[in-house]
């Protein structure tokens, strides 16, 4: 299995954590997207036509778009089918929704990331506040889980692949100027991801203190 | 829109890097902010480059060294300072990345010049929790050549560079020799007599905002160009969420402002000689 | 005068909460003893904020360079740079006032007196609502709130000039079975408060 992976890039970070989560072996093909455009080159396009990253080759399969990467390595290699259950629609249907809210956070706090640290041009008013906007509503249903019980985006009991989707650029919104103080039961729900077995750190994103998961 | 004009004269009257000659393309013009000021660089058909203000006066001063445009919105010195290893034709030398952080320049300078962090911020790459003491070492600020030069340190690292294969104590130099740029000199891996050179050279877009460009200039025969920019900015974006967390966001001239411990002699140094220099931009003055 | 700057459910166990109070930024953790400490949001060492560190039950460990400050005297504990000295006892952060009440955390900024909320007659267990940040100055949210006539006990948390937190109680709590509703029922009406109060900008 060969990932190509940028060591800056968010959603290669989301495929990056459920790696190391499931434990699954594989070598990594760095592509250099910045400063060197490397994603842009022939031999890259031929494998991710709009230039993307991360991209995952397993055995004679190739797929890019890092929520398509988590479905498929969760329904293949997650023996206990927690990650992305095939066999509950409902959860599949809500894990999907918040997957959906993961592109939104990546469009918003993600493009103002790439904005505040690589001059990417953008509406920089319009994506800041185009985060808040959806931290504010993540904020608000993480609280509300808490108070049935629950620590996750979905009401599964365990964490799904939505999380570690929506994870990465809630965790790095600051590098773009979105600042989390506002939002106190995402901040719990950042620490909560940060404590999950076989969970791994990028540039950026600091590691949790001991501590069990709540 | 009118701009004030940077009105502390020691660091309108230098040379400020603005971009890597790599990352622009031949007819492309590239915009950015100088000491509050908004600019354009613009790279003819031919590869020759201008610069000038935006409002479209005379171009300013543009010189090229170590693969950077550098340019100046006052008087400055005839040349920038030396980094005589930077021609020396088997070394590996570009720019690793031009970064964008919300902090000042000199925060950004004291982050570089520091190593007790390496343990804590570089975990398992240029330290660990189980080497973390700083051993004494040596700075001397030298008037006749204007800089600071921090000399006999080391530290403990698990992975010094992508030349590395083992942990070893590595020895570091640090040189200063502009207020908002520095160079540090560490062991190479592939040659005990000569040393990798890394320089971050901080361009002020305000006082609180900058982009670091990061100089490679190392020996390494067996990594691409993409394993060593993907190490450095590995490391760079560990240190950007520390840099952007630090309040105030100028540096803090006056000694009392903060606590400094004996690892820190560089930093105290370097904020002892923005102060004689008179550096106003970018730092806090002491009470008088 | 005190303020409520959080609730007892945003300091779960080895968080550290990052709470504003009038432009005053604090670094809030819950020893494992229980201890709440209120400090001030910046390390002595180099500015770095606490608020990003590490609560190991018994410490607050700066993100930087490691320095950790002790649970109750907020005194540096150790400096790994240099780990066989112990630290100068002047490294000590700035501890703000700490009272745990009604659900909610009390500070201020200078020595208050008196009791948070004294003369507000609460049970000692309110059912606490969410706290709702808002973008608009507390005096036009506190005019908002007043005129709502809501059957709670509202406070408005002041974070600075431009924002602040709504907290509400109702007190007594109501019966356990009427809880999840009532959490809903406030947190839609305050909600259309903070939206109010913010275009109103």
């Amino acid at each position: 299995m060969t990932l190509y992976d940028y060591a800056l890039s968010a959603d290669g970070y989301k495929v990056r954590l459920l790696l190391g989560m499931l434990g699954i072996p594989h070598t990594t093909h760095f592509v250099e997207l910045y400063p060197g455009r490397e994603n842009h080159a022939a031999w890259f396009r031929n494998i991710s036509p709009l230039g993307e990253v991360p991209v995952l080759k397993d055995d004679n399969m190739i797929l890019r778009e890092s929520h398509a990467i988590l479905t498929y390595l969760a329904a293949s290699y997650d023996t206990r089918q927690c990650w992305y259950p095939t066999s509950d629609p409902a959860l599949l249907g809500a894990i999907t929704q918040w997957l959906g809210f993961a592109h939104r956070l990546g469009e918003t706090a993600g493009v103002a990331r790439l904005h505040d640290s690589l001059f990417v041009t953008t509406d920089i008013d319009a994506a800041r506040a185009g985060a808040h906007r959806l931290l504010r509503m993540l904020d608000e249903h993480l609280w509300f889980a808490e108070q049935s019980g629950q620590n996750w985006l979905c009401p599964a009991g365990h964490p799904t692949i939505a999380d570690l989707a929506a994870f990465p650029p809630v965790i790095l919104s600051e590098e773009g100027g979105v600042s989390r103080q506002e939002y106190p039961a995402v901040r719990r729900w950042c620490d909560r991801v940060k404590r999950l077995p076989g969970f791994t750190i990028m540039p950026g994103v600091f590691p949790a203190g001991p501590g069990w998961i709540g | 829109m009118t701009h004030q004009p940077c009105s502390d004269p020691v660091i309108a009257n230098l040379w400020h890097p603005i971009a890597a000659r790599a990352d622009i393309g031949a007819g492309q013009r590239h915009q950015t902010l100088l000491l509050d000021e908004p600019i354009a660089l613009t790279i003819d058909a031919a590869g020759a480059a201008s610069v000038r203000r935006e409002a479209g006066a005379a171009p300013l001063p543009i010189l090229e060294r170590y693969g950077y445009f550098w340019t100046s919105l006052g008087d400055p010195p005839p040349d920038i300072f030396p980094i005589p290893e930077y021609a020396e034709p088997d070394r590996r030398r570009f720019n690793a990345a031009s970064v964008g952080v919300h902090v000042s320049a000199p925060r950004a300078v004291e982050n570089f010049l520091d190593m007790s962090h390496f343990p804590y911020v570089h975990t398992g790459i240029l330290g660990d929790e189980t080497h973390t003491e700083v051993k004494d070492y040596d700075v001397e600020t030298s008037i006749e050549r204007d800089e600071i030069l921090a000399t006999r340190c080391r530290f403990f690292q698990p992975i010094s560079s992508t030349a590395a294969d083992h942990g070893m104590e590595v020895d570091y130099i640090y040189r200063v020799p502009h207020p908002y740029c520095a160079v540090l000199y560490k062991s190479s891996v592939v040659d005990e007599a000569r040393q990798d050179v890394i320089g971050i050279f901080v361009q002020p877009m305000t006082q609180e905002r900058i982009c670091a460009h990061m100089l490679i200039c190392v020996l390494d025969e067996r990594s691409t160009d993409a394993t060593i920019k993907q190490f450095q900015q590995t490391v760079f974006g560990q240190d950007r969420p520390i840099l952007e967390n630090q309040f105030p966001k100028r540096l803090p001239l006056d000694p009392k402002a903060e606590s400094p411990v004996r690892a820190d002699k560089v930093s105290i140094a370097y904020r002892r000689w923005l102060a004689r220099k008179g550096v106003t931009y970018g730092v806090i003055a002491a009470a008088v | 005068m005190w303020h409520p700057i959080a609730a007892s459910h945003d300091l779960p166990f080895r968080h550290v909460f990052h709470a504003k109070l009038l432009d005053q930024e604090f670094a809030v953790w819950r020893a494992d003893d229980g201890f709440v400490n209120i400090w001030q949001n910046r390390c002595l060492h180099r500015g770095v904020r606490l608020s990003i560190g590490i609560n190991d039950g018994q410490e607050l460990k700066c993100q930087y360079h490691g320095w950790r400050y002790a649970n109750r005297t907020a005194g540096c504990t150790y400096i790994p740079a240099h780990p066989e000295k112990a630290p100068a006892r002047t490294i000590t952060n700035r501890i703000f006032p700490c009272v745990e009440r009604y659900g909610l955390i009390w500070s201020a900024l200078e020595a208050p007196s008196g009791e948070p909320a004294a003369d507000a007659k609460l049970d000692e267990n309110p059912l606490v609502l969410r706290g709702i940040a808002v973008r608009a100055p507390a005096p036009r949210v506190t005019a908002l709130v007043e005129s709502a006539n809501l059957p709670a006990t509202i406070f408005v948390q002041p974070t600075d000039s431009a924002s602040c937190v709504i907290r509400g109680l109702i007190s007594p709590a109501p019966d356990p079975a009427e809880h999840a509703k009532m959490l809903r029922h406030y947190n839609d009406v305050l909600s259309a408060l903070r939206n109010a109060a913010e275009q109103r900008a």
